[in-house]
C-alpha cells in the first residue's frame, strides 16, 4: 500500500468512526426535538395536574404522574437495603470465594433477563403464588392475590437489583485499601469498618446507583404490564386512615402509570389519532423525568470522580 | 515484652523470623525494601496472618498457630501509622483522631492531644486540607489516642520532603517518650535508626541478620565518642596517603580526614552511609552572633 | 469500674516541667489503668461479637437474595411452562396438521391461540424475534462499535466527556418513548422510502431496538478498547503505523474478547426487547424471510397476550413456555458473553 492509500485510509476510518458518535449523538437530539415540539403543546398545569376526561381523549395525566412516583419510591425502598447489603456482603465479606462467585454469576444473569420474563414472573411468583397464598392463609377473599402497586413495585425492585448492587460494589471498591486497614488497626470491627470509613466514601456511588435505578425503573413498562398497572382508574391509588383522615398510598390497589399511558394511548385507545397530542405530552413528561435523573446521575458521577481523595 | 516468632511463605519469598521487643522502648526494624519489614508490621497487627508461629504480649496470646489463637485487629492493643498517612478524607482531623477512642469520657483529652501535636486549632479541618507533615502528626496522635500497648510505625517518614522529614523525628522522638510506649518502627533510613532507635533489628530478605543497639549493629562496637554524627559519604578525594571523605547529614556537609589505607580497608564508597564521631577533647564551640 | 481516666493525664504529661520520662512510664505502666483497659475490653469484645454475628447474617440474606431470585425465576417460568407440555402435545410447538384451501393436509406453523382448537407453534415466533434482532445487531455492532472506537481511541478528553454522557442518555431513554416514535414517525419514513406493504414491520423494529442497544455495546467496547495496554499502541506507532492502523490492526484485535461480549449481550438485550417490537413490528405471526414483513416476536406475545388470558389454560401455560425459552435463551448468550469476559480479565491480568 502506498503512503497516500495510507493516509486516506487514516483520516477515511477515523472519520467514519467519528461520524458513527455524532450520528449516534444526532439520533438522540432528533428524538428529544420531536418530543419537545410535539408534546409541548399541550403542557400546561391542568395537563400535569387533572385526571383524564371524556374516555381519556381529553384532560390530563396527573393519576399517571402520582402512580409512576409511587411506584418508583416503593420500588427503590424495596431495592436499596438488598442491593446495598448484597453489594456489601460481596466487596467485604465473600470477597473472591465460590458463593461470592455463584452470587456474581446469579447477579450478571439477573441483568440480563428480559424485562418481560420479570413480568411473567412477577405474575406467576408475587400475584399468584405470594399474593393467592397470602390470602389462602388468611383465609380472606381476594386482597393480596390480584395485580397490585405492591407487586408490581416488587418486581421492578428486582429488575433493577443488579443495577443497584453493580453500582454500589464500585462504590465500595473504590474506597481505598489502606484506609480499611487504618480504621481496623484503630482497633474498630468489621461493621465498624464498613459504617464508618467504607459507606460515608461510598454514598455518593450508591445514590448514583439509586438514581440510575428509578429513571430506568420509571422508564419500564414490560414488567408491571400485567402486576398492577390499570387502563384507567377514576381515583388515585389512596386510601384514608379512618378516624385521623390522613391520606396514603395504597400499595395493594391498582395505578396508573406514564410509560404504560403512553403504550395503551398510543396502540389501544378508542382514537389513536385524535389523542396524538396527549401521547407526545404524557411522553414530553416521562423524557423530561427520566432525562433529570439520569442527567443528575452523570453529573454527581463526574463530579464525584475529580474530588480529590 | 514482646515475643514474635513467625513463618510465613509467599509464592517467591519466605518471611522466618523471631524477636523480641523490649517495653517501653523504640525498636526499629532495619532492612533494604522487600526485605519483609512491613509484612511483619502487618502480621503483628493482625491485617495479615502468619502460615505458623506465636505472638505474644505479657501474658496476652495474639496468635498462635498450634492452639489456634488468632485475634482480630481489634482485641490487639495497638497503634499503627501507615506511611501514606491513612487518614478518613471524609472526617475532620478530630474525628479523625477520636475514632480510636473508644469510652466516650475520654473524649475530653481530645484537646491535649492536639496540642500535644501542635495542631490545636485545625479540629474541624479536614486531611486535605492539611500538610504532609501535619497529616502523618494527625496519623501519629490517633494510633496514640487509643493508649495502645504497642505502636507500629510503618516507615512513617518516607513520604514526607527532607525538611519536613526533620522536623518530624524530632517531634516522633518526644511524642514516643512521653507516651513511653513499645514502638516498632519500620525504616530503610539508618539516619532515622541513630535518631529514633534504641534498639535495632536488622531485617535481609525475609530474615534477621543482626540485632543490638545501632552502635553494636552498625559499628560492631561501642563508641565512647562525644558526637556522633550519621550521613552518607557524597565524595571521597584520596591521593597515596590521605583522604578527604565528604558526608551529608540532613543539610550539613562534614569534611574529615582519614588515611587512604583505611578508605581501602572499610572498601569505603560515594553512597555508604557512615558516622563521624568526635571525642570531646577537639571540639570546639562558637556561640552564634545573632543580630539585634 | 470506677476509675476515672482524668484528662489531666495529658495536660500533665504536655506541661513543660513535668516532662520527665519517669512519670510518664509510671502512668502508662500503671497496672491497675491497664488492667482496667483490659478487662474493659474484654466486656465490649463479646458483646461486639453478637453484633458482627448478625450483621454479617443479614448481609449474607442479601446476598443471598441475587441467588434466590435467578433461582425462583428458573422454578416459575419452568413450572408454569412444563404444565403446557402436558396441555399441548409437544409436536404442537412446532406445528400442527391443517386443511388447507383445497382441502389438502399440510403441516403448517402457526400461533393461533384461539379457541378450543388453538394452534401453539412457536416457529414464527422465533423467526420474528430473529427476524427483529440480528439485523437490529447487526446495525448496532456497526454503529456501537464506530462509536466505542471514537470514544476510546479517537476523540480528544473534551469530546469524550461530551459524547460518552450523550450516549449514557441514549440508552436512558425508556423503550416505549423509542417504541412510540418509532410506531408514529419512523415508520411513516420507512414506508415512504421503501414502499412497504406493511407499515409496521421487522425493519423498523429493528432500527427501534438497535438504538437500545447501540449504547450497549458502545460503552462496552470503549471498555475493552481502553483496558489495552497503551504499550501495545507505542510500539506500534514506533514500527511506523497510521493511528487508524494501530487501532484496526493491534487494538481491537486485543481488545476484540471485549468486543465480542459487547455484541453477544447486545443480541441478548435484542431478544429481550420487548415495548419496541410490539409496538412497531406489525405483530402478525408470520413464517417469513422478509425483513419488510411484519412479525410477531416471543416478547411481544407475551405482552400482548398474558393479561388478556385465563390463569392455568393452555394458552396462558404456553405463554409461560415461551418466557422460559426466551430465558433460556438470553441466559445462554449471558453465560457465554460472561466466559469472554472472564477471560479477557485473566488475559489482561497476566
Amino acid at each position: 500500500m502506498t503512503v497516500g492509500k495510507r493516509k486516506i485510509f487514516n483520516s477515511f476510518f477515523q472519520g467514519l468512526c467519528r461520524s458513527m458518535a455524532f450520528l449516534a449523538m444526532a439520533v438522540l437530539i432528533v428524538i428529544l426535538v420531536k418530543v419537545v415540539t410535539n408534546g409541548v403543546g399541550v403542557i400546561n398545569l391542568s395537563f400535569l395536574f387533572k385526571a383524564p376526561r371524556e374516555g381519556m381523549t381529553e384532560g390530563g395525566i396527573f393519576p399517571a404522574i402520582f402512580g409512576t412516583v409511587c411506584i418508583t419510591m416503593l420500588m427503590i425502598v424495596l431495592a436499596i437495603p438488598v442491593g446495598v447489603s448484597a453489594a456489601i456482603y460481596l466487596t467485604e465479606y465473600a470477597g473472591k470465594n465460590f458463593l461470592g462467585r455463584i452470587i456474581r454469576a446469579s447477579i450478571n444473569n439477573l441483568a440480563g433477563v428480559p424485562s418481560i420474563v420479570f413480568g411473567l414472573f412477577g405474575v406467576g411468583f408475587f400475584v399468584l403464588f405470594i399474593g393467592r397464598g397470602m390470602d389462602k392463609i388468611l383465609g380472606i377473599p381476594l386482597l393480596f392475590g390480584q395485580p397490585a402497586m405492591l407487586w408490581a413495585a416488587s418486581t421492578l425492585a428486582l429488575l433493577v437489583l443488579p443495577v443497584i448492587i453493580v453500582s454500589t460494589e464500585e462504590a465500595l471498591n473504590s474506597v481505598s485499601v489502606s484506609l480499611r486497614e487504618a480504621a481496623f488497626a484503630l482497633g474498630a470491627t468489621k461493621w465498624q469498618v464498613v459504617r464508618n470509613v467504607v459507606l460515608p466514601q461510598a454514598r455518593s456511588g450508591i445514590l448514583t446507583g439509586a438514581i440510575l435505578s428509578i429513571s430506568r425503573g420509571a422508564g419500564e413498562t414490560a414488567p408491571i404490564l400485567f402486576t398492577g398497572c390499570a387502563y384507567f382508574l377514576p381515583r388515585l391509588p389512596v386510601f384514608t386512615i379512618p378516624y385521623v383522615h390522613i391520606p396514603v398510598i395504597n400499595p395493594l390497589d391498582q395505578f396508573m402509570e406514564l410509560s404504560y399511558h403512553i403504550f395503551i394511548m398510543a396502540t389501544q385507545s378508542t382514537n389513536v389519532a385524535a389523542t396524538r397530542p396527549i401521547q407526545y405530552g404524557t411522553t414530553l413528561v416521562l423524557i423530561a423525568l427520566t432525562f433529570l435523573l439520569n442527567l443528575s446521575a452523570i453529573i454527581f458521577r463526574i463530579y464525584f470522580r475529580k474530588r480529590p481523595r | 515484652m514482646l515475643n514474635i516468632s513467625l513463618q510465613k511463605t509467599w509464592k517467591e519469598f519466605r518471611l522466618d523470623v523471631a524477636f523480641e521487643i523490649p517495653r517501653g522502648k523504640v525498636t526499629a526494624l532495619f532492612g533494604p525494601s522487600g526485605a519483609g519489614k512491613s509484612s511483619i508490621l502487618r502480621i503483628i497487627s493482625g491485617l495479615e496472618m502468619a502460615d505458623r508461629g506465636m505472638i505474644s504480649h505479657g501474658k496476652e496470646v495474639w496468635f498462635d498457630d498450634t492452639k489456634g489463637i488468632s485475634l482480630p485487629p481489634q482485641q490487639r492493643s495497638i497503634g499503627f501509622v501507615f506511611q501514606d498517612f491513612a487518614l478518613f478524607p471524609h472526617l475532620t482531623v478530630e474525628r479523625n483522631v477520636a475514632f480510636g477512642i473508644k469510652e466516650k469520657r475520654r473524649l475530653n483529652e481530645l484537646k491535649d492531644l492536639m496540642s500535644l501535636i501542635g495542631l490545636s486549632g485545625y479540629e474541624r479541618y479536614y486531611p486535605a486540607q492539611l500538610s504532609g507533615g501535619q497529616k502523618q502528626r494527625v496519623a501519629l496522635i490517633r494510633a496514640l489516642a487509643r493508649k495502645p500497648d504497642l505502636l507500629l510505625l510503618d516507615e512513617p517518614l518516607s513520604a514526607l520532603d527532607w525538611e519536613t522529614r526533620r522536623q518530624l523525628q524530632e517531634d516522633l522522638k518526644r511524642i514516643t517518650q512521653q507516651f513511653q510506649v513499645t514502638t516498632l518502627y519500620v525504616t530503610h533510613d539508618i539516619t532515622e535508626v541513630y535518631k529514633l532507635a534504641d534498639y535495632v533489628v536488622v531485617l535481609e530478605s525475609g530474615r534477621i541478620v543482626k540485632q543490638g543497639t545501632p552502635e553494636e549493629v552498625f559499628l560492631g562496637k561501642k563508641l565512647s565518642t562525644r558526637i556522633q554524627i550519621v550521613g552518607k559519604v557524597v565524595s571521597i578525594e584520596s591521593d597515596s596517603i590521605i583522604a578527604a571523605v565528604t558526608v551529608l547529614h540532613d543539610d550539613q556537609y562534614f569534611k574529615t580526614l582519614i588515611d587512604t589505607e583505611e578508605v581501602d580497608r572499610l572498601n569505603l564508597k560515594v553512597g555508604d552511609d557512615v558516622v563521624i564521631g568526635a571525642k570531646s577533647s577537639d571540639v570546639i564551640l562558637f556561640k552564634v552572633l545573632t543580630q539585634s | 469500674m470506677k476509675y476515672d481516666l482524668q484528662s489531666s493525664n495529658f495536660r500533665a504529661a504536655n506541661m513543660p516541667n513535668s516532662t520527665s520520662p519517669e512519670s510518664g512510664l509510671k502512668r502508662f505502666g500503671d497496672k491497675r489503668i491497664s488492667d482496667l483497659l483490659v478487662e474493659s475490653r474484654q466486656a465490649n469484645v463479646n458483646r461486639q461479637r453478637v453484633q458482627e454475628f448478625i450483621i454479617e447474617k443479614l448481609l449474607f440474606a442479601g446476598g443471598m437474595a441475587a441467588i434466590l431470585f435467578i433461582a425462583l425465576i428458573f422454578i416459575f417460568l419452568f413450572k408454569e411452562g412444563a404444565k403446557a407440555l402436558f396441555l399441548i402435545k409437544p409436536i404442537e410447538f412446532i406445528g400442527t396438521h391443517i386443511l388447507d384451501f383445497d382441502n389438502n393436509r399440510v403441516f403448517a406453523c402457526m400461533w393461533q391461540p384461539v379457541g378450543e382448537s388453538g394452534k401453539y407453534s412457536i416457529v414464527p415466533l422465533l423467526i420474528g424475534s430473529f427476524l427483529v434482532a440480528l439485523p437490529a445487531t447487526v446495525i448496532s455492532t456497526i454503529l456501537g462499535g464506530g462509536c466505542g472506537i471514537y470514544l476510546a481511541e479517537i476523540a480528544s478528553a473534551k469530546v469524550r466527556e461530551i459524547v460518552k454522557p450523550a450516549i449514557e442518555l441514549l440508552a436512558g431513554i425508556p423503550t416505549v418513548v423509542i417504541g412510540f416514535l418509532c410506531l408514529t414517525l419512523l415508520a411513516t419514513y420507512v414506508q415512504n422510502a421503501f414502499h412497504t406493504t406493511f407499515r409496521l414491520n421487522a425493519f423498523v423494529g429493528a432500527i427501534g431496538v438497535s438504538l437500545v442497544i447501540i449504547p450497549v455495546i458502545a460503552s462496552i467496547t470503549d471498555d475493552a478498547l481502553r483496558a489495552v495496554p497503551n504499550e501495545l499502541r507505542e510500539a506500534s506507532y514506533g514500527l511506523g503505523a497510521t493511528r487508524w492502523e494501530t487501532i484496526w490492526k493491534v487494538v481491537v484485535p486485543a481488545g476484540i474478547s471485549g468486543v465480542t461480549a459487547s455484541i453477544i449481550l447486545g443480541m441478548g438485550r435484542a431478544l429481550g426487547e420487548t415495548m419496541i417490537v410490539v409496538m412497531a413490528t406489525g405483530n402478525a405471526a408470520l413464517v417469513t424471510g422478509n425483513i419488510f414483513s411484519s412479525v410477531r416476536t416471543m416478547t411481544a406475545t407475551i405482552a400482548a397476550e398474558l393479561g388478556a388470558v385465563p390463569q392455568g389454560g393452555p394458552q396462558y401455560c404456553a405463554l409461560f413456555l415461551v418466557g422460559a425459552i426466551l430465558f433460556f435463551i438470553t441466559f445462554v448468550l449471558n453465560l457465554v458473553a460472561e466466559m469472554i469476559i472472564n477471560r479477557m480479565r485473566k488475559k489482561l491480568r497476566l
